[in-house]
């Protein structure tokens, strides 16, 4: 298999299924968690992967980190299938993709320094260096996450710092080792609103002196739309639309991001009234069914008076030309 | 009418170091049929408020007001078995995280009718099963729900069925703590389309803590906003998140958190620093080092909740909305 070598592309999703099998009632069935998604992103770029509890978006992450094991398909960093990689050779390409957490409170040792924390990954990826020089990196990378004066706040212990900090230790630890891929599950869900902006800030300037590549996985669709260049949105499994943030969040084109969207809580009591709200959740990503996966809480399918073709063809999403981040698709059958 | 009155209420926590007090000198109304909003960053004291008010704080905070007060019944001095009875009937709370607060391994609506029976004796079995039924239906549940366990039940569910259950016995306010903190969008949408749609029809008062202000906007007749424990602004939905826009620089700033589409990156601010320690609070205006408008007055004086000009009934504690009224007069 190949993968785009081309200039720029860091990681490469390609066709990813993540099944589980299930019991229900004493009947052995298979949730489909992932089920054909595909995604590449450039050097650099910050991609936004979006959509309610149970569409896929941790399942994608978890896969991506080989945390868990595809069923079909690939993932290539650096043109690598991940993938297929076991033992001391997966280990080496794990300097290449890290991840940040949703809980700074869960997913650090409470008891441990900061610097403990950050210079962990130094000593298994970083042979080369000596303690000394695994410390100063670790100032380094505490210091580029806004961890000021460096020096003192490494010593702390974790449980001593606020959350704003602890996931900024976090990243701090992630980023020391010089990672080309962050993958970032809720980063500042967490947080208050008031710092979560010092945390996004921290990201961006990583991304701009680092030309780090970040998946950003969130339910966040405000804050999607404007930290991330790109915005994928999956609704059980699959990717329902794909395109700049600004224009997807902006200016949705597929009835469920219209929907997402539309329900924003605004800061404004101007826009209160009737919203159009989807009822239901999301259906149980065991069920199979022919057709188009929304159809069952799609407005624009009722709106249309049901048409056949939503019943028995599955919309695809079309495939983004190599390199053309600035295409805007969608996987519907009538959306304009 | 004044439902719930709540004056000069504080709350202290002490520890073997210092005295921590969360709540420093809070008045607060909720009248009938009104949906107030508290909002605050973790930390500012809206839910040992909400504690206090319920009398559910933990053993050791001390709590001092001059006034709590629910339809007339002085909640502080209510004897232990009253306030049993008080609860539930004229009281009721959502926590957060309702999806835990039910038992794993009894049926929703053996739940929901152990709350009626317990505090309605003389309901019988029958009237009891078609109250729990009507009950779910109000939240948009099928009463044949009523079998199932709540591990059967989505995240959105289950806070429904909680919310259905705060209302078994027809409570006059019901004080909900985040009620859709750790819901999705859509599924917050529906929640709070729901309270809104309850509070209207039946004329419920309701206490709606919570850290988001943009669901507080959508959602409340009213709004207070809390810092380092005490109320720094309080008026009308209307008027707090209409075209004039917040009166305190704190809030204002806490708005400005929230990123807006139009801005683009540029619009993803915060507020630099974090809340003081409640154990050792700064001298005058509690917000003033993280304060772009601070003037040299801020570190000194404390500043009270005054009427912001041309305003119904919206306050604000901050120095600078004396300084600027003194200069338009």
């Amino acid at each position: 298999m190949s993968f785009d070598q081309s200039s720029d592309v860091i990681a490469e999703i390609r066709d990813l299924r993540v099944h589980f099998p299930v019991r229900h009632d004493r009947h052995r069935l298979i949730s489909r968690a992932v089920d054909g998604i595909n995604l590449k992103i450039h050097e650099g770029e910050i991609v936004a992967l979006v959509g309610e509890s149970g569409c896929g978006k941790t399942t994608v992450a978890r896969t991506i980190m080989r945390l868990q094991d595809a069923s079909s398909g690939s993932v290539a960093i650096g043109g690598i299938d991940i993938t297929r990689a076991r033992g001391r050779g997966l280990r080496k390409l794990r300097r290449d993709f890290q991840m940040i957490f949703q809980d700074p409170f869960e997913c650090l040792s409470p008891n441990s320094t900061a610097i403990d924390v950050v210079t962990e990954g130094l000593r298994i990826h970083r042979g080369d260096l000596d303690a000394a020089a695994r410390r100063s990196e670790g100032l380094a990378a505490l210091e580029m996450c806004g961890l000021i004066p460096a020096t003192t706040i490494a010593e702390r212990r974790i449980f001593q710092l606020s959350g704003g900090q602890r996931q900024r230790v976090a990243i701090a630890a992630a980023l020391a080792i010089e990672p080309r891929l962050l993958v970032a599950d809720e980063p500042v869900s967490m947080l208050d609103v008031s710092l979560r902006a010092g945390v996004i800030r921290v990201l961006l300037d990583l991304r701009e002196r680092l030309g780090i590549a970040m998946l950003f996985i969130t339910h966040d669709l405000a804050l999607a739309g404007v930290f991330a260049d790109r915005v994928a949105v999956l609704y059980l499994g699959r990717v329902v639309e794909q395109g700049p943030a600004a224009e997807v969040i902006g200016s949705p084109r597929h009835p469920y991001t219209a929907a997402l969207v539309g329900v924003i809580p605004k800061a404004d009591t101007g826009h209160r009234g009737p919203r159009p709200i989807l009822s239901g959740e999301p259906p149980n990503a065991t069920a199979t069914m022919p057709g188009c996966r929304f159809r069952p809480r799609c407005p624009l399918y009722r709106q249309l008076g049901e048409p056949e073709i939503c019943q028995t063809d599955e919309p695809a999403l079309p495939i983004i030309a190599t390199n053309d981040r600035a295409d805007h698709v969608v996987a519907c059958h009538f959306s304009t | 009418m004044t439902l719930l009155r709540v004056r000069n209420l504080a709350v202290t926590y002490p520890t073997s170091e210092a005295m921590i007090r969360a709540v420093d000198g809070i008045d607060l109304d909720v009248n009938t049929g009104e949906v107030v909003g508290l909002a605050g960053e973790s930390g500012c004291g809206k839910s040992t408020l909400a504690l206090a008010v319920a009398r559910l704080l933990p053993r050791g905070a001390v709590v001092s007001a001059d006034e709590i007060s629910l339809g007339g019944t002085d909640l502080r001095t209510v004897a232990d078995e009253e306030l049993r009875s008080l609860r539930w009937r004229r009281l009721s709370l959502v926590f957060q995280g309702a999806m835990s607060s039910f038992n794993p391994v009894m049926r929703i609506g053996s739940q929901i009718a152990e709350a009626i029976r317990t505090h309605e004796p003389d309901t019988n079995r029958r009237d009891v099963a078609d109250r729990v039924g009507e009950l779910l239906n109000q939240v948009g549940i099928a009463a044949a729900r009523s079998e199932d366990f709540p591990h059967q039940m989505s995240g959105g569910m289950k806070q429904r069925a909680m919310i259905a259950m705060a209302l078994a016995c027809r409570p006059d306010l019901v004080i909900a703590d985040e009620p859709t903190t750790a819901l999705d969008v859509m599924t917050q949408a529906q929640i709070l389309d729901l309270i809104r749609r309850l509070a209207d029809e039946l004329g419920l008062a309701m206490l709606i803590i919570s850290h988001d202000l943009t669901v507080l906007a959508e959602l409340c007749d009213r709004v207070a906003v809390m810092y380092a424990g005490r109320i720094v602004e309080i008026g009308e939905a209307e008027e707090i998140f209409g075209a004039a826009g917040p009166a305190h620089p704190y809030t204002r700033r806490l708005l400005d958190c929230y990123p807006r589409l139009e801005g683009g990156q540029g619009s993803i601010s915060g507020i630099p620093g974090s809340p003081p320690d409640l154990a050792h609070p700064p001298a005058g205006c509690r917000f003033h080092d993280r304060c772009v408008q601070a003037i040299p007055g801020c570190t000194t004086a404390v500043p009270a909740l005054r009427m912001v000009p041309g305003s119904v009934g919206h306050l604000a504690a901050c120095t600078l909305l004396s300084v600027d009224t003194a200069i338009s007069q």
